[in-house]
């Protein structure tokens, strides 16, 4: 109950419309900011930052909702963006084409994995699906140069004409996830997918497939992981195989943590905080990992439910005080 | 056929060194019932710091090794306490926050050793034939410790009055209170000895494999294969089944390429988890 108090009651917002007024905002600014911003440099941050929201956001609908950790997302996110770039190398695919299709073919990964993994428990399933990263991982460091071993593949078609189209592809792209996100988890497939993550056992109780509806979760999250991977390989024009690497996995389980699981805003904030501060605290160089999984640690152990929960504490109290005064 | 005798001894070799890293884990998780994994750091962390001692600061072999392992014992008895312990209910968060704490070791590694391999002086030089194979000495002496531990440990378990403490708990934690047994205690135990043993597999490993900051995830990994065939909170099948890897991977790695090798655990995690989920010796249901 308290769970769904949290959702409906974000930031002291009740009403759906409200909500959406919230999000409508930020998809204007969002459109907007490159008339503030003209920056190439800039640009191409945001970018980053809407790709690890899509991201953050797709590995949320099955974890943060269903509380099954992901281990291995970067397995969707790299097999779609090789995927698309081998098309696009060499049977002179366009981006139009690869992004569905990485989707598509994403989505059917989803499901075989998710089909054979979603009836084990939580920690198993986050072993199994780590192990389906780390392997493709391994496959292209070792593959051929079909698939470009450790150097990847490059000179892959441009996603767009520009960086500023490319700005605004991903920004409405994460947009609509966003927005589908939302109303999904609104709808009784959410509810469904929720009571799920407080408690399984007492969901089959009560005659609901639970592998089914996880099942579809994955399938959603990976699809949508997939055409992030397709759209990111199209905007580097290259591939490699860090891309499959378990450092991307982490790190978009460390966004969508830090964020706040299970909340929609949540990964948002997190993807953002973590993109804009890996280049702003550039010159620590890689004592920036060191912080986030610092962070990471004293979240889980102080705040689980994330950076997102705190601010609506906070919230709370101030707009408290305020009413009584 | 000396392929075949390397592959045994080999595999023996890499067996006794999966047995020391997977026996702890397997322990934690018949014990405590969670899966830790910063397990892998306590092995990276012994090999870091059996290079620090020994490479950098010229300390004495055995005593390097000593502190190395009481010190990572001590670190994951922290980890324990002030970690997982407030996590116990929540499993998702205790594999969350152990995940985290092995990327901040690697990166706090990383970030003081930089990224290129250690590598640490056996700590004795030489080596012997044995038919036809060549065996460095500290190989051999890693097997040497690695079997004594694993027995050494057998026996605490099975023969003193803490070790059958935590044989208690594992069974029933309740109920080993009822006859005055403080599992809190007897987790955080567990779970030095579980570190130290890791930390020993790092400290040997050290000098036969390079030290990097990313050494912590395939014998966490490993770990997990071992144990989920061996099935989990078996001694006996942790140690098995880490000679199993030993030999298929030697045997990979001989016949086919070494790149291979360090595939077969991910297959066959895939593998069991798909077509036997209940391990193919242990107990505990990994069924949803």
């Amino acid at each position: 109950m308290q769970q769904l108090n949290q959702y409906t009651n974000l930031f002291g917002l009740k009403s759906l419309y409200k909500r959406l007024l919230g999000l409508a905002a930020f998809g204007v600014v969002v459109l907007l900011l490159p008339l503030v911003v003209k920056d190439l440099y800039y640009l191409e941050i945001l970018f980053l930052c809407q790709y690890y929201v899509i991201l953050a956001c797709s590995w949320d609908i099955l974890a943060g909702f269903t509380g099954n950790i992901n281990f291995g997302h970067a397995f969707f996110i790299a097999g779609a963006g090789y995927l698309g770039a081998v098309l696009n190398l060499n049977l002179g695919w366009q981006p139009w084409l690869t992004l569905p299709l990485g989707a598509i073919v994403a989505g059917i990964a989803g499901l075989v994995v998710g089909t054979v993994t979603l009836r084990l428990k939580g920690p198993y399933f986050a072993a199994v699906t780590f192990c389906f990263g780390t392997l493709l991982y391994k496959w292209f460091m070792v593959s051929s140069k079909f698939l470009g071993g450790e150097e990847g593949l490059s000179g892959i078609t441009s996603l767009t004409n520009s960086p500023l189209m490319n700005y605004y592809f991903s920004g409405v792209f994460m947009l609509i996830v966003i927005l589908f996100l939302y109303l999904l988890a609104k709808s009784s497939f959410g509810i469904v997918l929720r009571s799920i993550g407080e408690n399984e056992l007492a969901c089959e109780g009560s005659g609901i497939n639970t592998t089914y509806y996880k099942v579809v979760a994955f399938v959603i999250s990976a699809a949508i992981a997939g055409m992030a991977g397709a759209m990111y390989a199209h905007m580097q024009m290259h591939v490699g195989p860090e891309m499959a690497h378990d450092s991307l996995s982490m790190l978009v389980l460390m966004m969508a943590v830090v964020g706040g699981m299970g909340t929609i805003i949540g990964p948002i904030i997190g993807a953002y905080l973590l993109a804009i501060t890996n280049e702003a605290l550039r010159f620590l160089g890689e004592f920036r990992l060191l912080i986030y999984s610092g962070a990471v640690v004293a979240i889980v152990l102080f705040a689980p439910k994330g950076l997102l929960e705190i601010f609506t504490q906070l919230f709370r109290r101030v707009a408290g005080q305020a009413r009584r005064n | 056929m000396t392929t075949l005798l390397n592959i045994a001894i080999l595999g023996t070799i890499w067996g006794a060194v999966y047995s020391l890293i997977s026996v702890g884990f397997t322990l934690i998780f018949g014990v405590a019932g969670i899966i830790n994994l910063s397990h892998g750091a306590f092995y990276m962390l012994g090999a870091y710091l059996a290079y620090t001692f020994i490479t950098v600061l010229k300390i004495n072999v055995v005593l390097s090794a000593v502190m190395a392992v009481v010190i990572v014992a001590v670190i994951g008895m922290i980890i324990d306490r002030f970690g997982i312990r407030r996590m116990r209910d929540r499993h998702a968060y205790v594999l969350i926050l152990t995940l985290a704490i092995s990327f901040f070791f690697q990166e706090l590694i990383y970030g003081i050793f930089g990224s290129y391999g250690k590598s640490v002086e056996s700590f004795m030089v030489g080596e012997i034939v044995l038919g036809g194979v060549n065996i460095s000495y500290q190989k051999l002496l890693t097997l040497f410790i690695g079997a004594i531990l694993v027995i050494l440990l057998w026996l605490f378990i099975k023969k003193t009055r803490t070790g059958k403490s935590i044989s208690a708990v594992s069974q029933n934690k309740d109920a080993a209170l009822l006859v005055g047994i403080q599992y809190e205690r007897v987790y955080l135990m567990t779970m030095g000895i579980s570190a130290g043993l890791a930390a020993v597999a790092g400290v040997f490993i050290a000098p036969i494999l390079e030290a990097v900051p990313t050494m912590w995830s395939f014998p966490l990994f490993k770990a997990f294969a071992i144990v989920i065939i061996g099935g989990l909170g078996s001694l006996g099948g942790a140690i098995i089944a880490s000679l199993l890897l030993g030999y298929s991977e030697t045997a990979v790695s001989m016949l086919f390429s070494a790149n291979y090798s360090d595939m077969v655990y991910l297959v066959a995690i895939i593998l069991v988890l798909i077509f036997r989920p209940n391990g193919l010796i242990g107990k505990k249901v990994s069924r949803a």
